[in-house]
């Protein structure tokens, strides 16, 4: 398998073809913008937070196909979560991609093991955590609430 | 007319014979900045080996040698822009720097609140920036010369923002985003005709076309050493004598003085009294070897071969289901600057994918966000071509497009079939 078929597994292609969770919220509890400077994508991230749990989460931008995937299967794993758990998914996720830490993740989430191959590609790994580091400032403005 | 010996071209520049993620380097990325030929760079490592020593200091061999070998490019580049003497031409870092010397040096003396600076939509970053910041220290506003749908300047519509407000002109000679080249003359006679400065933002301009800046009848034109051939960290701000005498200096230190007391300091004449602190001398030094390379084949001949190879990628590139090609159609008004998107990919995927084929490519807003925000673009792909590319540069370009496309599952009929 040569990299660039290591980076662009097919269910990385599909999320970033058919991204879920976009759309926006009627009123959500936090919005939370993130860029990267250096390539200029853009996400923003809309939350529902209730009883200390993400009740409803949007990821609306725009960037490569491994920003958007990455944003959309974090939107399929975080939602229904504890505040808690989303953020210790967030530093597992992380620490996969900027760390090499060896994570487990639960059955649920495996796909986002997919996305293990950016390690490969340092100029991609921020595309690849954009929609997470997002997610982490949202959040820490929802326990604000 | 027609190709250069390209492949002769190509020996002198020993980066161009490397592998890159172990396939033979393509690059087109000279846009963001060339490759050098091993003359220039022997001579920026002799100059540390056997000249080197620091400018206008000594009493010695070694320092006065080698205020001697920095003026010589002085002169050298003088004569490349036909500027009327070698003073008017000051040494920055890039072209950056040179428009900031521009937008603080003259803008802050002569700018005022209600007055109009004039750019245009396509410009990069750094032509937007040094005025915009200037607009906010002064109370000035910015405007911007329109396009047309082909990524020109609209000069049917220069009157709607060129005035009697207007205090400067401020384009670039040729875009890097799409590879227009503008019709300067004919934007200076407008800002002329009321009264206004005209400067040029030659960063992809100086590399590609013969630029004489008395027939241009330019105030300033900018240009960067490393997209011709030199060094990093050299630039140009070539301006008129008057103009640089009149204005205050830019940045303050050694070498830009004329005497210093306890009670102040007055400042050198040109161009020290643009060039504070020692400068980049073994760049400078180098970039003289470059420009003789490209004198030596001559602007005129490396703008005819661009032409070939650009008029090569867009009838390749055209055959391509699903690319999207930015820009003008007339060939005789652009360079070879290729921006293209393809149909449901980002630009930044198809770096990368063309990366591990060996093929440098720039991917993304190229600096040049207003234009990609006008066109509703993300980015674009971008591939550049330079004196040393030829056609077969153009085919692997291709090849990689249809692995893009492969591994993106479009509609992939190939072109090359």
């Amino acid at each position: 398998m040569s990299l660039s078929e290591d980076l662009y597994k097919e269910i990385i292609i599909e999320h970033s073809q058919s991204p879920s969770h976009r759309g926006h919220l009627a009123h959500p509890h936090v919005v939370e913008e993130g860029v990267n400077r250096s390539c200029g994508d853009e996400i923003s991230v809309e939350l529902m937070v209730t009883d200390g749990v993400v009740s409803e989460i949007r990821v609306n931008g725009r960037g490569c196909s491994i920003s958007t995937a990455s944003a959309s299967m974090m939107a399929d794993s975080v939602e229904g979560m504890t505040v808690e758990q989303a953020e210790d998914l967030i530093d597992d996720f992380k620490g996969m991609l900027l760390e090499n830490r060896a994570v487990a993740f639960p059955e649920e989430l495996e796909d986002l093991e997919a996305l293990k191959g950016v390690q490969k590609y340092p100029v991609r790994v921020k595309c690849a955590t954009l929609a997470w580091n997002t997610l982490e400032q949202a959040l820490r403005k929802a326990v604000k609430l | 007319m027609g190709l250069l010996d390209y492949q002769s071209i190509k020996q002198d520049f020993p980066l161009l014979q490397t592998k890159m993620n172990g396939r033979p380097l393509v690059f087109l990325d000279s846009a963001a900045s060339s490759q050098k030929p091993q003359r220039v760079i022997d001579t920026f490592a002799n100059y540390y080996r056997c000249r080197n020593a620091n400018i206008h200091r000594g009493a010695y061999r070694l320092s006065y040698e080698a205020t001697d070998l920095y003026d010589q490019t002085r002169e050298k580049i003088a004569r490349f822009l036909n500027a009327r003497d070698p003073r008017e031409c000051i040494f920055t870092r890039n072209t950056t720097e040179s428009i900031n010397v521009i937008a603080s040096s003259w803008g802050n003396a002569n700018v005022k609140a209600g007055d109009e600076i004039v750019v245009s939509e396509l410009e990069h970053h750094s032509n937007l920036v040094p005025w915009m910041m200037l607009a906010e220290r002064t109370g000035a506003v910015l405007r911007h010369i329109p396009l047309t749908d082909d990524s020109r300047y609209d000069y049917n519509r220069l009157d709607e923002v060129i005035g009697p407000r207007t205090k400067i002109v401020a384009i670039q000679h040729m875009s890097n985003a799409v590879g227009t080249i503008h019709d300067l003359k004919r934007i200076r006679a407008k800002a002329r005709a009321h009264g206004a400065m005209f400067s040029v933002d030659g960063a992809q301009g100086a590399c590609h076309l013969k630029v004489d800046v008395q027939d241009l009848d330019c105030d300033f034109y900018s240009l960067s050493a490393h997209k011709m051939l030199g060094p990093t960290g050299v630039g140009v701000l070539y301006g008129k004598q008057e103009l640089l005498e009149a204005m205050p200096p830019f940045l303050g230190g050694g070498d830009m003085i004329l005497s210093v007391s306890k009670d102040g300091f007055k400042p050198a004449g040109l161009p020290e009294k643009f060039e504070a602190g020692t400068p980049n001398i073994a760049g400078v030094v180098a970039f003289a070897v470059a420009l003789d390379y490209l004198e030596q084949i001559g602007l005129e001949n490396i703008h005819s071969h661009e032409q070939e190879v650009l008029k090569y990628a867009y009838a390749e590139l055209e055959r391509l289901p699903g690319v999207v090609l930015y820009g003008t159609r007339e060939f005789s008004e652009r360079g070879a600057v290729v921006s293209f998107n393809i149909e449901g990919v980002h630009s930044h995927d198809v770096g990368t994918i063309l990366d591990e084929e060996g093929i440098a490519i720039r991917a993304g807003h190229h600096c040049c966000q207003p234009f990609m925000q006008k066109n509703d673009l993300a980015g674009t792909a971008r591939a550049s071509f330079y004196l040393y590319n030829g056609p077969e540069d153009v085919d692997a370009l291709v090849r990689g497009l249809i692995k893009v496309k492969e591994i993106f599952k479009s509609q992939v009929k190939s072109a090359l079939a």
